[in-house]
């Protein structure tokens, strides 16, 4: 089969290694990836926090104020950051979640056989999805809990300046002081003018640190990306909103059940097959019971005289479903430090699968990656006009609890269009963006037209992807390549061997 | 069910039959429960540790060759994972990471084997994992020494081939190398006992000392060392489990054992169940081998209604040898106590053995009993259709 002639692919470029005549400096990378953090929150009116270090990176770099995620959780988030492909290629499914695909190239990789060191900074239950995959042994994996202020930042300020860490570096560190913000903000930050809720509060503690993580590096020649995976309604809860989740989602056992498990406590061995039993029944009592609470507290919330996109977040603090409205997909998207001057805010709408290509642009790597669905933004950032490529969008496949089945979508800056992922006729939204941002108002009935539109944009990205076999026979040559790197450095071939044996490739 | 830690130590290449040399292997196996007719799933690392931390043969998992090196399949549940998943922080330090599977450890690291001073970063890592996991949380430790192989690596592979008379012709010498590199296996061996018994972390763990295969000193023309022939110094291994509350000191179990069976022993100690959403294990739980041994007297061969006895299969496809095979096993063999036998398939020959009177394989007597040949041949086909089928 004739090959049409392509631009050549970074495996090529850099393997040819007698060819590379890119003496480029190599800045370093930092990539900061704050997970649930919210484009609203970071900068626009809507922000109450206290952020002086962000502000300043904003100021002093490059901020995109509309980049939209691919998915709102953070397997498929981070997974088409890291190759910059959409999640359908980008992650497959591993048993009962996502992980990065094994055969896909990203851009970690592509980094290392570049010269780069890579290192990374992760929530330990990351290290079991496939997404640290790459960085090898340079993987500080921190305990769940951990956050900027109680002891991460000192370490991530250590790590960075340490001795072990070499140049050029790559520093991927995602913190998630966020995700979770009721877990404690420290007292001196629980007050008004740091933020109206938890969230904003733990962004503003979180700024101090980022402020001494931004000081211990030097940003002439370090590139520094800040962003998110995805968004999170937690940003816009009121004290009270927190009150019920917490109330909703915890049950406090009533004297009589308190009293019962005290005297089931008691029983004697001969009648621990009787505790066994009533413990069974008093688990499914209590199931039943918050089943009942939840309930109510839905049927409450579904009749209470508030916003449509009001509603929306008090029903998911109550009963998590996954979606694709905004607030899970816009983030917030910085890049400073080395060589980015341009100091804007860009209004036109990107995607975080353009990150890396940007990142590839600004340092000098040649070549394209393959099957690449993100672009570069340099132009951008040059301040030359590209045209806005929609944003393929889909919801979290990989929640045990889902109700309604998962939807998948296009974005422009105009509109939001989604619909059931299986079947195009069912459950169709389109929201117009600029009249209906807070996307209330489904518009789908009425704009039949645009909807096939949207539906034609979205067949072509779900096309366009590499046919499934010359993916496969491209990573089996590469895969035999470090196959026979592994048994050359076990010992078992060297070149004379090599000659010897008749060997598949 | 006590969560108990599990240590998991691996002496790469040690052969059971040459383990009375090592006065620091004898110690520890006087402390624990041998299980001294234990039968890897292959003669070669990359599949053995595979076989043993999915508790399945490579037919089924999906490595079953050299060049099958990333092929683990996704529907398969590591003993890591399963730990990890029930709340065992796991941490290990393997040979090389592209020999096993890092799916359910936390950290899994390699080093260097030419330059690297196993005890200490051994030691270190039985540090670290204390220092890391939470107070109260069970650990899962996998350490990988490698030095018998590096040695075998460098005195062996880089100067002979499968068919140099100066190797093959030296047998004796070459034994009592293999015995020095064995000796400083025990060194380290009793280097890690030690910190663990200093560090009281024998009370509540499972010690688990066993060898992933064993080695060769030129018995057969054609394979240095491994990887080549299904034999007994190669396929036969070992395991000492040490834990007093759990296993007997000094009990020795000769009943026929396989590789793939410690993965369910370990399971079944700690309670924890078959996640049923993945592949079957194969192995077989080896504690009621402790317990009852009425259950498990040796079944006669003939007898009608009774099953097989126990039966392990290996397979190999050499890197070199007499007829290389690195992407798919040219090598299969089905072993019972006494009986071996072995269809290699690029010459398509047979070799059985009586392996009761003739333990060293010198005497092929594939045309003596031809009734035992179709019963181990049926056998090998169950097995074959069993590593095939879905669950």
């Amino acid at each position: 089969m004739q090959r049409k002639s392509r631009m050549p692919t970074y495996r090529e470029v850099i393997y040819d290694g007698k060819n590379n005549t890119n003496t480029k400096l190599k800045p370093n990378i930092l990539f900061l990836l704050l997970d649930s953090f919210r484009a609203d929150k970071c900068y626009g009116n809507n922000k109450t926090s206290m952020t002086p270090n962000i502000d300043s990176l904003i100021k002093n770099g490059v901020y995109f104020n509309q980049a939209i995620s691919s998915a709102p959780s953070t397997n498929a988030g981070v997974s088409s950051i890291f190759t910059g492909e959409y999640p359908f290629k980008a992650i497959i499914r591993n048993r009962n979640c996502y992980t990065l695909n094994p055969k896909t190239i990203n851009y970690i990789n592509i980094l290392k056989d570049y010269g780069y060191h890579a290192y990374a900074i992760v929530r330990e239950l990351f290290t079991l999805t496939g997404l640290t995959r790459d960085f090898g042994n340079n993987v500080e994996a921190y305990y769940n809990d951990s956050v900027l202020y109680d002891g991460l930042g000192q370490k991530i300020i250590e790590k960075l300046k340490s001795s072990n860490t070499k140049e050029p570096w790559f520093y991927y560190i995602h913190l998630m002081d966020l995700h979770k913000p009721e877990i404690g903000v420290p007292e001196e930050f629980n007050d008004e003018k740091y933020g109206s809720n938890q969230y904003e509060r733990m962004l503003s503690v979180m700024d101090v640190w980022i402020g001494k993580i931004l000081q211990s590096i030097n940003l002439n020649n370090t590139l520094v990306v800040l962003t998110g995976d995805h968004g999170s309604d937690d940003a816009d809860y009121t004290s009270s909103v927190e009150k019920n989740k917490k109330d909703a989602l915890n049950f406090k056992p009533g004297l009589m059940f308190k009293l019962g498990r005290k005297i089931v406590g008691r029983f004697p061995a001969f009648l621990l097959p009787f505790r066994t039993m009533l413990r069974e029944m008093y688990l499914m009592e209590r199931q039943k019971i918050m089943m009942r609470r939840k309930q109510k507290a839905l049927a409450k919330i579904k009749n209470l005289n508030i916003t449509a996109s009001e509603k929306r977040i008090l029903l998911n603090a109550i009963d998590p479903d996954s979606h694709v409205y905004d607030e899970r997909l816009r983030i917030p998207l910085i890049f400073a430090g080395y060589e980015v001057t341009s100091n804007s805010i860009m209004p036109q709408q990107v995607r975080t699968i353009d990150i890396f290509p940007t990142i590839a642009e600004i340092i000098g790597l040649p070549g394209k990656k393959e099957n690449l669905d993100g672009i570069s933004l340099l132009p951008l950032l040059q301040g030359k006009k590209i045209e806005e490529v929609p944003a393929y969008v889909q919801s979290a496949v990989n929640w045990s609890e889902i109700k309604n089945s998962n939807v998948i979508g296009i974005r422009t800056s105009e509109y939001k269009y989604f619909r059931d992922a299986n079947n195009p006729k069912k459950n169709i939204h389109l929201y117009n963006l600029k009249n209906d941002p807070l996307e209330e108002n489904n518009i789908a009935q009425m704009k039949q037209e645009i909807v096939e539109e949207m539906e034609r944009k979205l067949t072509e990205i779900r096309k366009n992807s590499l046919p499934q076999g010359e993916q496969e026979e491209l990573t089996e040559a590469i895969q035999i390549k470090k196959i026979e790197e592994e048994l050359r450095k076990l010992g078992y071939i060297n070149n004379d061997m090599k000659r010897k044996l008749k060997l598949k490739s | 069910m006590k969560r108990y830690n599990v240590i998991l130590i691996l002496i790469d290449g040690a052969r059971v039959d040459r383990l009375s040399q090592s006065k620091e292997f004898l110690n520890l196996i006087k402390e624990g429960t041998f299980f001294s007719q234990m039968i890897a799933h292959a003669p070669y690392t990359l599949v053995s540790m595979n076989s043993i931390f999915t508790g399945m043969y490579g037919g089924r998992n999906g490595i079953d060759a050299y060049y099958k090196m990333f092929k683990l399949k996704e529907e398969c549940k590591t003993l890591a994972e399963y730990l990890a998943n029930n709340g065992w922080h796991t941490q290990g330090d393997a040979m090389r990471l592209s020999l096993v599977s890092n799916r359910g450890f936390k950290k899994l690291t390699e080093h260097d084997e030419s330059n690297t001073d196993y005890s200490k970063v051994h030691c270190d890592m039985m540090d670290e994992i204390i220092k890391n996991k939470e107070k109260d949380q069970p650990f899962f430790a996998y350490l990988h020494y490698p030095k018998i192989h590096t040695s075998i690596v460098q005195n062996v592979f880089s100067k002979y081939d499968d068919f140099s008379d100066e190797y093959f012709e030296n047998k004796e010498n070459n034994l009592i190398n293999y015995d020095s590199y064995l000796k400083s296996a025990g060194e380290y061996l009793q280097i890690i006992y030690d910190k663990l018994l200093s560090n009281q972390l024998d009370k509540n763990s499972i010690i688990i000392v066993m060898s992933d295969h064993g080695m060769g000193v030129g018995e057969k023309k054609g394979e240095r060392a491994y990887g080549v022939y299904t034999y007994d110094y190669s396929i036969r291994s070992f395991a000492i489990f040490i834990q007093p509350e759990l296993f007997p000191k000094g009990k020795d179990i000769l009943d026929l054992t396989r590789t793939i069976d410690i993965m369910p022993t370990i399971l079944d100690i700690l309670g924890i169940s078959t996640d049923n959403s993945f592949l079957k294990m194969q192995g077989e739980s080896l504690m009621p081998l402790l317990k009852d041994k009425k259950r498990f007297k040796k079944k006669l061969f003939f007898s009608k209604n009774s099953d097989f006895e126990r039966v392990a299969y290996a397979e190999t496809g050499g890197l070199y040898g007499p007829w290389p095979s690195p992407n798919e096993p040219n090598v299969k063999c089905v072993r019972t106590s006494k009986w071996k036998l072995i269809h290699n398939l690029t010459p398509d020959t047979c070799e059985l053995y009586d392996l009761e009177e003739d333990p060293e394989e010198k005497i092929n007597v594939i045309d003596k009993y031809p009734k035992i040949v179709k019963q181990l041949k049926d056998k090998h086909s169950e097995i074959e259709k069993d590593c095939k089928s879905a669950k």
